[in-house]
């Protein structure tokens, strides 16, 4: 099997349980199993922790280091296999600090269990260490090879999702990037390690509108070296009064938003090895979700309900958080003042209330939008609110307010100012100008927080998106005049000239790496 | 853990639960339901969801109500169904996902609705 990259998920629930067991008081060495879903994404295969299996009496053995009993081994192989799930051997290390690597007992003890856990499981056991000293986890896949042969593969993080996002990084797999001077400002909000962990995290912006352009911008200024941007939307002359940086050149030659935001997060991106792919799918699409599995955190800026419903779900069913929100602008009916204006945002994840039970999604509206009825004036007229919002009213300068919120709960989220972390849902009513903390609670049946953990197992959501394929027909296909073509040709040499210089600029500016 | 049945075969084993007779016709789910109010209160009604609809059930209901000619109402937009005879109506349900039987609440949105026709 290639090189290939993998990870673990967990949620700060199950971390809890097989902190409490791993840890102990005497400072001993222990271990427990636990069972797994894989969760594919189209280059990342993480495994998605779901039940642990502690020991029962006789077990296992503690004598400073600690040892499993085969028939743990099997009692827990065997709860795997029924639950459809893979193995999960865990152990600690009380006095380690950082990301574990394998010593040789510790090798030749997963390995000796790697082959019974695959054969009865059918998949990979996963072997996981936890260093006491700051509850760093470190994994690896065993995955490659069979028998004798058989080896692992190093996760490049391990994720725990709760009121905080934490991460523990495997920093040979993915080290810290060098700190420059151009970021000193924004690590001296958190200080260098917080940065180094923050930056690291891959971000997938979906939707790139008014709101999406700017979170996505200022991630890229902020240093995070890994950034996704899905749209299938082209520039219209409709955009041009919110999207900043967008101009009528654009709307002109035809560009689509991604075209355009790669362009920006490049230019304004200060990381030195910023990483930007770009993908002109719908996240409602098999291959869009594929590739959405592959981020650590999600941004949602759409607000059609199916794509809404799809990454309401991947919350759950990958653990992959998706930071959500929107604007609400209220006009009077004659269409003369604004009545009011909110914008709100959330972070959707297990132990918050899903978008659907925080009333921001309308499952009634998906199988609509799926059909692709939403657009057409007969079903519109019957139907109030649709989609779920009124009239799509969005203005520049609100739509900053809109980002804002999402930036605010990203930032709370990851870095837990005071240790606070995620607030819960918040809303800003402009008219009274007021912030609001919503009180929303999970309902007891919603079937989407109901399939927490389940990875490739989940129900899909997605399917042919026939406006996204009917877009990208019409960008693949534009018949471009000649002038046109000719003018593309030159815009572009234009640009990269201009990113050239900003290479050179670089070498000169800010790019040199500063001790902090 | 016992398989999770999905789609299609999840819906009708809920309507078997609520005692709805779902039976498969051409592409269809049809199965019936007796309506509380409105013209057709306490009478027995065939009524139909594309089988196609039904691919995420429960996470996202099906939009289209299928219904027999006779079945009208005042206000509607509607278009012919394949099944011959039968109106398809567009109807939103509202509050999804609070049903500890997904298939439940499907039939109180449909009986609700035909309690409107005339």
């Amino acid at each position: 099997m290639s090189r290939h990259r993998v990870s673990v998920a967990m949620t700060s629930a199950v971390h809890e349980q097989l902190r409490a067991h791993l840890l102990r008081s005497d400072n001993q060495e222990d271990v427990c199993l636990a069972t797994y879903r894989p969760s594919t994404g189209a280059t990342r295969r993480t495994a998605v922790l779901r039940k642990v299996v502690l020991p029962l009496a006789g077990e296992r053995e503690v004598h400073g280091n600690a040892s499993v009993t085969g028939e743990y081994v099997l009692r827990a192989c065997a709860i795997a296999h029924e639950r459809a799930e893979g193995l999960v051997l865990c152990h600690s290390h009380p006095h380690g600090r950082l990301w574990q690597t394998m010593s040789v007992p510790d090798r030749d003890a997963e390995s000796s269990f790697a082959n019974l856990a695959r054969e009865i499981t059918g998949l990979p056991l996963v072997g996981m260490t936890i260093a006491g000293q700051e509850s760093i986890w470190s994994a690896r896949h065993w995955d490659r090879g069979v028998g004798v042969g058989i080896d692992a593969t190093d996760a490049e993080n391990v994720r725990i999702v709760g009121d905080r996002f934490a991460v523990s990084w495997n920093d040979d797999l993915v080290p810290a990037p060098s700190r420059l001077a151009t970021q000193r400002r924004s690590i001296s909000c958190w200080g260098p390690s917080v940065h180094d962990d923050l930056v690291r995290r891959s971000v997938l912006v979906v939707g790139v509108g008014s709101v999406g352009l700017d979170v996505v911008l200022r991630l890229a200024a902020t240093g995070v070296t890994r950034i996704g941007i899905m749209d299938f939307d082209a520039i219209e002359e409709g955009n041009l009064d919110r999207l900043i940086g967008v101009t009528t050149t654009d709307v002109w030659l035809r560009r689509t938003k991604i075209e355009i935001a790669r362009r920006l997060v490049l230019e304004t991106g200060t990381a030195q090895a910023l990483d930007v792919q770009t993908w002109d799918h719908s996240i409602c699409e098999p291959s869009g979700l594929s590739q959405a599995l592959d981020f650590d955190l999600i941004i949602c800026c759409v607000d059609r309900p199916w794509p809404r419903a799809v990454l309401n779900a991947a919350a759950y069913t990958d653990l992959i958080p998706v930071i959500d929100g929107g604007i609400a602008v209220d006009v009077f009916p004659d269409g003369n003042g604004m009545r009011n204006a909110t914008w709100r945002s959330h972070v959707i994840r297990p132990g918050r209330p899903c978008m659907s039970c925080n009333g921001q999604l309308k499952l009634g509206a998906v199988a609509a939008d799926i059909e692709g009825v939403l657009d057409d004036p007969r079903y519109v007229t019957g139907h109030s609110d649709p989609a779920g919002h009124e009239g799509g009213q969005n203005v520049a300068l609100l739509s900053i307010s809109a980002a804002a919120g999402l930036l605010t709960q990203y930032v709370s989220f990851n870095v837990a100012p005071g240790g606070m972390g995620d607030p819960g849902p918040l809303q800003y009513v402009l008219s009274t100008n007021t912030l609001e903390r919503l009180r929303s609670t999970s309902r007891r049946h919603c079937p989407y927080e109901a399939a927490e953990g389940d990875g490739d197992s989940r129900r899909p959501l997605t399917g042919r998106h026939l406006a996204a394929e009917r877009r990208r027909h019409e960008t693949a296909g534009r018949h471009l005049t000649r002038g046109l073509r000719v003018a593309r040709f030159i815009e572009t040499v234009l640009w990269q000239t201009r990113l050239h210089l900003a290479v050179v600029a670089d070498g000169h500016v800010g790019s040199a790496s500063v001790d902090l | 853990m016992p398989a999770r049945s999905e789609g299609v075969e999840a819906f009708v084993e809920g309507l078997d639960r609520c005692c709805a007779a779902p039976r498969a016709k051409d592409g269809y789910v049809v199965y019936v339901i007796e309506p509380v109010e409105g013209r057709w209160a306490g009478e027995v009604v065939e009524t139909a969801v594309e089988v196609g609809e039904l691919v995420r059930w429960p996470l996202v209901p099906p939009h289209w109500i299928h219904l027999p000619g006779s079945i009208v109402f005042a206000n509607t937009n509607s278009r012919p169904s394949s099944l011959a005879g039968w109106t398809q109506h567009s109807r939103q349900i509202a509050g999804w996902g609070s049903d500890a039987e997904p298939a439940a609440g499907w039939l109180a949105h449909v009986r609700s609705v035909i309690g409107e026709a005339r």
